[in-house]
């Protein structure tokens, strides 16, 4: 479903899906024919984005990117430091593309990568998925055509096998760092 | 020494009323188990988290100010922000462990306020219980104050993560009773009690999370 509320659509078979009442996602054939379920059935009933047999790249897929600078803004209430926080720098539109090794990000500003050995957290923030390097880079992709939850499954698998391969264990947590045994 | 309750902002008292009401006259709200928030004293109310709704509703709905982490980069947007800081919010970076928002948390516990966390660290995608964060259950154990479960259920319905308004359907928010855990000092404790302390969390969540009759 799109985070903006349209109505989507899948392109191969012109399925469109809406929201119903409460969490119930009405699927509309091209042929008229509709259905309506929970969104944890529908979910039960999707093939997993993502599983050790997958292949190990996906995209290019068009995304918004943004990279948090380093200088965070002390962030006061009655004269008390409460926190902390990242700024982001302005949104940069380009594709997105996993292979073996990383992620790889081309604009026409230029390009990034992004190896899967220098992840160091991995997670979805609203409707963006946010990724730390052991470097401290921050950065928030959001999806124009695909999901979060899609991407945030091939990027665990594929942390999963690069971690496995590179003898550091078994993963066993993503988020607010990726852990492993 | 008679400790003092703590007085919250007016804005927040006023979000607090205007969520409230509205929510209550518009689609329903049903509130169940006030009397097991402390009324003196420290405690840290954890809570499932199901929508947006949650952090509005809970506050709402709770005899006693809570002060809760919220995701950071919301205290940099316009007005939100400022909301954001006198609703008793405070930022956290979800990327990494952050330091500062953990000791903030227990620096307002051992002043004696209520403290808000979300044991699932993020909104659930399809309504379902998500895993525990240990990390906030090593919180729960190094404060050592009471935990107050808190189940909320309807507002996946109301307003999935998916979706991009809510629809006015009713909410229950169940406070259970406190959990006391006693305070580990040593990591070591706290890592050798980690597992039994999250089972009981996290049963007494599903439980309280699925208890009412809103289906019905």
């Amino acid at each position: 479903m799109r985070a903006d509320g349209r109505v989507d659509r899948c392109q191969a078979c012109g399925t469109s899906y809406r929201r119903g009442r409460g969490d119930q996602i009405i699927a509309q054939t091209a042929g008229g024919l509709e259905e309506s379920r929970p969104a944890a059935e529908w979910l039960d009933a999707l093939e997993p984005p993502a599983s050790p047999q997958a292949p190990a790249t996906a995209g290019p897929e068009q995304v918004k990117l943004r990279r948090a600078r380093r200088d965070f803004v002390p962030i006061y209430y009655r004269r008390e430091l409460i926190g902390w926080v990242e700024r982001f720098g302005e949104r940069v539109e380009g594709t997105l593309s996993l292979g073996p090794e990383g992620l790889r990000f081309d604009a026409e500003a230029g390009q990034m990568e992004i190896r899967l050995d220098q992840l160091t957290a991995l997670q979805p923030s609203s409707s963006s998925l946010q990724l730390r390097t052991r470097e401290g880079l921050v950065v928030s992709l959001r999806f124009l055509e695909s999901s979060v939850i899609r991407w945030e499954s091939l990027l665990q698998e594929a942390v999963r096998r690069s971690w496995a391969a590179g003898g550091k264990g078994r993963v066993v947590d993503f988020q607010p760092r990726i852990v492993s045994k | 020494m008679t400790p003092q309750r703590e007085r919250a902002p007016a804005i927040y008292r006023v979000s607090q009323w205007i969520a409230r009401t509205g929510w209550r006259a518009l689609a329903g709200l049903e509130v169940r188990g006030l009397a097991n928030v402390p009324s003196t004293g420290p405690f840290l109310l954890i809570a499932n988290h199901e929508s947006n709704l949650d952090p509005i509703l809970i506050q709402a709905v709770c005899p006693r100010p809570v002060h809760a982490m919220a995701k950071s980069s919301q205290f940099l947007v316009p007005l939100v922000g400022q909301l954001m800081k006198r609703i008793l919010a405070f930022p956290v970076r979800r990327y990494q462990v952050d330091p500062y928002a953990v000791r903030l948390v227990l620096r307002r516990l051992r002043a004696g306020k209520g403290v808000a966390v979300y044991i699932e660290g993020e909104r659930s995608w399809d309504g379902r219980l998500q895993a525990a964060r240990p990390g906030t259950v090593r919180l729960a154990l190094k404060a050592g104050v009471p935990v107050v479960p808190c189940g909320i259920e309807g507002s996946y319905e109301a307003w999935p993560r998916w979706a991009s308004r809510p629809q006015l359907l009713p909410i229950c928010i169940t406070f259970g009773a406190p959990i006391h855990f006693p305070q580990f000092d040593r990591r070591a404790d706290r890592e050798a009690a980690l597992a039994d302390a999250t089972t009981r969390i996290m049963d007494e969540l599903r439980n309280l999370s699925t208890g009412s009759n809103l289906g019905a």
